[in-house]
């Protein structure tokens, strides 16, 4: 039943779905910004989740394999935290220097979530070669991943949480709202879904956290600062 | 200031795919180095052939975008 060589594909499925799901949304509901800055704006979030995802995926290592330089030429090692957190300072960093002042996320909000949802499901037929897999678990839904330990099946929570959110910001988005909040509400309640999720994974712990905990608790500090301070809103062409 | 960004399309498109095409070669490899059957060899060469694809995109994306830069600040 599991086939690490399947994550790749959907992976490849992910970007394909998502980008599907965003031009969908972005001709239903139209975009403030011109074609040419929203490519800039994608072009950034893809580098910058690239580097993000990478550098968080090395950092979670580290705890229980310790860090060599060799590691960054090893093929692997890749969060979803980090490519969030990564592509969205890429994005901040690029807005900053191109003079985009409005807010420009809501439009990736669901996109996030189906490209995400189809992910976890190559990690779930990944099987152990994947590190998402969950704590052993007596619980009758426990799966076997080829190991003999029932396990949680925490990739497949993931899918199932994804739909529910997909769904509740899709409503979101629908009606009018504050420009940027849905995105933003989509980072917060992700953030804080792998902030309690990741305690069903064995994963190596520093300070009670493991490492993509703690950029999750990082992430949503950054996203209750940003709520407390005031921003001046500008609509870019 | 939106006329500064006239021409960053393509260059922005082909530097998004690189990126994907980049994450999906480590993918590739991880796997072909988890399991050195015939098949993974397969997927190995092709996360290869994806990673220097993804790493001649960046610098053509790349080198693109600065040109544009360059011809709309002269614009």
């Amino acid at each position: 039943m599991f086939h690490p060589e399947l994550h790749p594909v959907f992976e490849t499925l992910a970007y394909v779905g998502g980008y599907s799901v965003y031009k969908f949304m972005r001709k239903r509901q139209g975009d403030a910004l011109s074609d040419e800055r929203r490519w800039l704006i994608i072009a950034s979030t893809a580098v910058g989740a690239l580097l993000g995802s990478r550098v968080l995926g090395l950092l979670e290592q580290v705890p229980g394999r310790g860090f060599h330089w060799q590691q960054i030429f090893v093929a692997g090692g890749k969060t979803i935290v980090g490519g969030l957190l990564g592509g969205w300072l890429a994005v901040e960093v690029v807005k900053w220097i191109v003079g985009i002042r409005s807010r420009t996320g809501d439009l990736f909000a669901v996109p996030l979530c189906v490209g995400i949802a189809i992910g976890r499901i190559g990690c779930f037929l990944a099987g152990l070669a994947d590190d998402t897999y969950g704590k052993p678990t007596a619980l009758p839904w426990g799966v076997d991943f080829g190991d003999g330990i029932p396990r949680h099946p925490t990739q497949l929570y993931e899918v199932v949480f994804l739909a529910v959110l997909a769904f509740l910001l899709w409503r979101w988005n629908s009606r009018p709202h504050k420009t940027g909040i849905v995105f933003r509400g989509f980072m917060a309640a992700y953030l804080g879904w792998r902030l309690v999720i990741d305690f069903l994974k064995p994963q190596p712990l520093v300070h009670g956290l493991n490492m993509i905990q703690w950029a999750c608790v990082v992430g949503l500090a950054v996203i209750a600062a940003g709520e407390l301070m005031p921003r001046k809103e500008t609509k870019d062409g | 200031m939106a006329d500064e960004q006239k021409g960053f399309s393509t260059p922005a498109k082909v530097t998004a795919i690189s990126a994907a095409l980049f994450l999906v070669s480590l993918g590739l490899c991880a796997v072909g180095g988890d399991f050195m059957s015939s098949q993974a060899g397969f997927l190995t060469q092709t996360g290869i052939l994806f990673f220097f694809l993804s790493i001649a995109g960046f610098l053509v994306g790349i080198a693109w975008l600065l040109i544009a830069a360059i011809a709309g600040s002269r614009r």
